[in-house]
């Protein structure tokens, strides 16, 4: 199973997500990404994240999107 | 339809559409801030069924359609439905994505009575260095805070309505006090103007044109030469170009823009009443 820093380089393979503490912020993904990331980690873990949570918010660092993971069950 | 009032109402309706696993699909993916100026400049109706969500966003005698769908399924049997009361109105809708993912909502949107308008291809310039000297072409400035109206006319008259976001006067205004419209002065006019925004490493070059009467004169190589300077803390940037402008193509090519393997089809249903 893929690690949500895994996903993140596969999406997006010319940043270095461990460099920042705010993606959105500083602009490593848009909100298309976001979207993408959401379909991808959907699919990864069995999950459906809930439209109402697709907020930048809960996708700024590695952090958050575990955070986010483990709200619908997804282990560390 | 009926206008959205605030933003509680579009989470509360995409909670209702995306539950439980499903084929979701989606078009909408405007950021929290873009999404509350619409809703602030009153410019958003919403249309919801069982599994669908339609935000309807009013342009200039026509609705660019987002949506939310709990399968392509659920969209396209919403979108042929023939009571909807937008099928009156001219809507376009933006289908974003790589171009197998995309197909499918082309067929989806094709059976309700869109045509393909047109497609534009996403181009990204990454972690290139720029020229190592300062461009120092005088022509080449910052627009003006008196120079909106020129500027944000110039782009309306240039831009295709349905394939581009036209941008208001407030956001040309915005880009202006921020620094990040540049344009080429020409025998007293406005020969070339170029917009872009920068969030952090990533930069969109938004606009860029020359005006007929201007053009293979240097104006738009000016223009990218300081943007690509501007931009130099970079590491990426993007843009979106029209499939079949090949010319443009080649020009962003050579500037060291490549593919990235998204596509928007634009598409395209005239109003029932016109």
């Amino acid at each position: 199973m893929k690690t949500p820093a895994e996903i993140l380089h596969t999406i997006r393979p010319e940043f270095d997500f461990s460099s920042s503490h705010d993606f959105i912020g500083d602009g490593m993904l848009d909100s298309f990404d976001v979207v993408t990331l959401v379909a991808e980690m959907d699919r990864e873990y069995s999950i459906s994240i809930d439209g109402e949570d697709i907020l930048p918010e809960n996708f700024r660092s590695v952090a958050s999107i575990e955070a986010l993971l483990r709200r619908y069950g997804v282990p560390r | 339809m009926r206008r959205v009032a605030c933003a509680r109402e579009i989470a509360e309706a995409l909670h209702r559409v995306k539950v439980e696993p499903s084929e979701y699909v989606t078009n909408l993916y405007a950021t929290p801030a873009i999404l509350a100026s619409w809703i602030e400049a009153g410019e958003l109706d919403s249309h919801e069924a069982a599994g669908c969500l339609l935000l309807f966003r009013r342009d200039l005698g026509f609705r660019r359609l987002y949506f939310a769908a709990r399968s392509r399924q659920d969209l396209a049997g919403y979108l042929r439905d023939p009571d909807m009361d937008w099928r009156a109105e001219t809507v376009t809708s933006d289908l974003v994505g790589r171009p197998l993912d995309v197909a499918p909502s082309v067929g989806a949107f094709a059976g309700a009575g869109f045509a393909r308008y047109t497609t534009l291809i996403r181009m990204a310039r990454v972690g290139l260095a720029p020229a190592p000297n300062e461009p120092t072409d005088p022509n080449v400035s910052f627009a003006r805070p008196d120079e909106e109206r020129i500027v944000h006319g110039f782009f309306e008259n240039l831009l295709d309505r349905y394939s581009e976001q036209t941008p208001s006067l407030r956001e040309i205004r915005e880009a202006i006090a921020d620094e990040k419209v540049l344009i080429v002065r020409r025998e007293g006019h406005l020969a070339g103007a170029l917009c872009y925004a920068t969030t952090g490493v990533t930069t969109t070059l938004r606009y860029w044109f020359v005006a007929i009467a201007h053009q293979n004169r240097g104006v738009g190589a000016a223009l990218m030469r300081r943007l690509l300077w501007l931009s130099r803390e970079s590491r990426r940037i993007v843009l979106w170009v029209m499939a079949d402008n090949h010319d443009a193509i080649t020009k962003y090519e050579h500037y060291g823009f490549r593919r990235d393997g998204l596509v928007d089809e634009v598409m395209l249903r005239k109003g029932d009443a016109s």
